[in-house]
């Protein structure tokens, strides 16, 4: 537990309180991202550094509970169609945002088109999209060729049920309090020693207020209720235009921003 | 390619491009609009506009070019550079004219002074005339003469305005005053572009001739008298806004001309005649990859210091578009801080535009190819571009 304290790309505290914090209250309690960190440790792939994952999991865990993304997973390798090709150079994240979060100009027209042929006023309702997250910290420095490393290890379109899902259980039991739920939670965790897992750990984890923690530990994930991409054809706009990805990027004062990147020239979107 | 604009003047390819000051510079009209008709060109105009010389908003010729699209235009055989200062020596000050060039270029010059002369003068004896034909002339404005004042007989009687000594302005040749006003009659209808501006110059007096027989020339003629016989208004001095007439430029480096309508891929033989002057080529930021690729894909690009970035790329005529792209070309291995990409991307969605970077890509392990003599790997992998904007969460 020290040793993430002093690594890199520690995270203050989600609530504002650590552990050295001079409340009344215990003194060794843990804030809940630390706590996350914690109960994430075991994902890291293998002779991967602490920090890098320490930063992926700051960043997923700002997803899923600031942004309210779905299905936040942990990729240290993303199974491309050719498997020769090299694993991303640090941990990527994917994620299902809760509103279609990147609309091409181009499809943007089209569809307010579409809008007015049926008739109807105002943007249409379109289907939430998996998005690649990158992780970095602010201070960094990169060149082209670790983006173009990075984009290389991606495919177009974040696969679903693939890569490690992340415990976000331990963040809402926390809240109930107590150490206690947490040594709960990382006994209900597959495979504690594995490294990256490849689609045959196929534990779909939807962290969904009403399924709750209970061990739902099967083979394929049903997912409950969510819109359902998987199903629908991949939109011709995505497969069509260059990759993306979102480029996060963590400040010291654990503010995250979030960029769109694109794999090629993209025109503008008039904001 | 289709052609937008049916009007593009035929211009005699290839190109000069004159280098001066470690400038490029273009001063042929119809030259501009060839480039930025028929390759996507734009350069930025640099020069005064006589009809409105105090503001900035509006330019003229001549038109300045990036080191970047000067490079291109030569590197596609469609322009190449000529030290302009260089030329200019040899042509005026060494052996490019000859002394019957020389006479003939000073004589056309003179010739057109007086022609625009003769029309000041013409014009101000048609003001002096309308202003006397009107019957008691009491509602003119002050600055009109008295009556009393146009008599020939007191013409001694003052004399207004101060007298402006224009030394300095003698004509090269010898001009003797005869053959102006033969010359003056028959071009009453030259069209002289002084002719408007002076006007108000002539009113005060009149420049001297030091080399007129007539120590002290009239202001004003009789009126009535012949108008241009005893004219006065000496050879106005022309600056020629072009040197090449009498100059010729200097060919092109290489021998086979390139005519404008042939394609001309990037790399073609033009090279390897090019490559004995590759010394000549201008000297480009390590950006200019990103320009070629931009390039080659239809965009114009203006310089980008507007928005701190290295060019705005424009998706055709930016009279027609906004910028698309504020672009920052670096090596593929440049080492870049974060905040900058952040801080250009933030940039760029406040002005709608997308922030791009890129280079020319590199298979190699970073610090292999280092080597850039094995020009052909280079070209073979091209470049490679990343756009960046604000994500909206």
């Amino acid at each position: 537990m020290s040793s993430d304290r002093h690594s890199r790309f520690t995270a203050t505290s989600a609530n504002g309180r650590s552990a050295e914090s001079m409340s009344p209250f215990d003194p060794t309690a843990v804030s809940s991202l630390q706590q996350f960190i914690h109960a994430n440790e075991h994902r890291r792939a293998p002779n991967r550094p602490d920090d890098t994952h320490h930063l992926a999991l700051q960043v997923a865990h700002s997803l899923r509970f600031q942004h309210n993304w779905m299905d936040v997973r942990l990729h240290y390798q993303t199974n491309r169609e050719n498997n020769g090709a090299p694993g991303p150079p640090r941990p990527v994240i994917s994620g299902l945002p809760p509103q279609r979060l990147y609309v091409h100009p181009d499809e943007q027209i089209d569809l307010l088109q579409k809008q007015r042929r049926e008739g109807k006023a105002g943007w249409p309702e379109v289907a939430s999209e998996r998005e690649w997250v990158l992780p970095t910290q602010l201070g960094e420095t990169w060149s082209l060729r670790r983006f173009g490393e990075v984009f290389d290890a991606l495919s177009t379109i974040p696969p679903e049920k693939q890569g490690g899902p992340l415990n976000f259980d331990v963040v809402r039991s926390s809240a109930a309090g107590g150490l206690q739920e947490n040594d709960d939670t990382k006994s209900r965790v597959p495979t504690p020693g594995g490294g990256p897992t490849d689609g045959e750990d196929a534990v779909g984890r939807m962290p969904d207020a009403s399924s709750g923690s209970d061990a739902e530990i099967s083979g394929t994930a049903t997912e409950t209720g969510a819109p359902n991409p998987s199903t629908a054809p991949p939109n011709p706009w995505r497969t069509s235009q260059p990759k993306r990805m979102l480029l996060a990027s963590a400040d010291d004062d654990s503010t995250i921003v979030y960029y769109i990147i694109h794999d090629g020239l993209v025109k503008p979107r008039q904001n | 390619m289709a052609q937008l604009t049916p009007n593009v003047p035929g211009i005699q390819a290839p190109i000069p491009i004159f280098k001066l000051a470690g400038r490029y510079m273009l001063y042929d009209v119809d030259t501009i609009t060839y480039l930025r008709a028929e390759h996507n060109i734009m350069g930025v105009l640099t020069g005064q506009l006589p009809q409105a010389p105090q503001q900035n908003v509006f330019s003229g010729i001549p038109l300045e070019l990036m080191p970047e699209e000067a490079r291109l235009l030569c590197e596609k055989g469609v322009g190449y550079v000529v030290d302009d200062v260089k030329a200019h020596k040899q042509g005026f000050l060494g052996c490019g004219l000859s002394e019957e060039e020389r006479k003939a270029f000073r004589e056309t010059l003179r010739r057109q002074g007086q022609a625009a002369a003769s029309k000041v003068e013409e014009k101000a004896m048609e003001k002096k005339k309308n202003a006397l034909s009107r019957p008691g002339s009491t509602v003119g404005d002050w600055n009109d003469l008295p009556e009393d004042m146009l008599r020939p007989a007191s013409r001694a009687a003052g004399k207004k305005g101060k007298r402006k000594d224009r030394s300095g302005t003698t004509t090269p040749a010898a001009s003797n005053v005869s053959d102006p006003l033969a010359l003056a009659g028959s071009k009453t209808n030259g069209n002289a572009g002084n002719g408007s501006g002076d006007e108000e110059e002539s009113m005060f007096g009149s420049p001297a001739d030091s080399t007129s027989v007539r120590k002290q020339p009239p202001r004003r003629a009789p009126p009535a008298a012949a108008q241009t016989i005893e004219s006065s208004y000496p050879a106005y001095h022309i600056t020629p806004t072009t040197s090449y007439p009498p100059l010729t430029v200097a060919s092109p480096p290489w021998s086979a001309p390139v005519t404008p309508g042939t394609p001309t891929t990037e790399f073609d033989g033009l090279r390897t005649a090019l490559d004995t002057s590759l010394s000549e080529l201008p000297d480009v930021p390590p950006s200019y990859p990103l320009y070629k690729h931009m390039h080659s894909n239809g965009y114009f690009q203006a310089p980008g210091i507007r928005f701190g970035c290295q060019y705005m790329a424009y998706p055709g005529d930016p009279l027609r578009f906004h910028s698309h792209f504020l672009c920052n070309g670096m090596d593929w291995d440049e080492e870049f801080d974060l905040l900058d990409l952040v801080a250009g991307g933030r940039l760029g969605t406040g002005v709608k535009k997308g922030y791009l970077i890129g280079g020319i890509e590199k298979r190699g392990a970073a610090g292999g190819n280092m080597d850039n003599d094995t020009g052909h790997d280079e070209r073979n992998e091209g470049v490679r571009t990343f756009c960046i904007e604000w994500g909206g969460m």
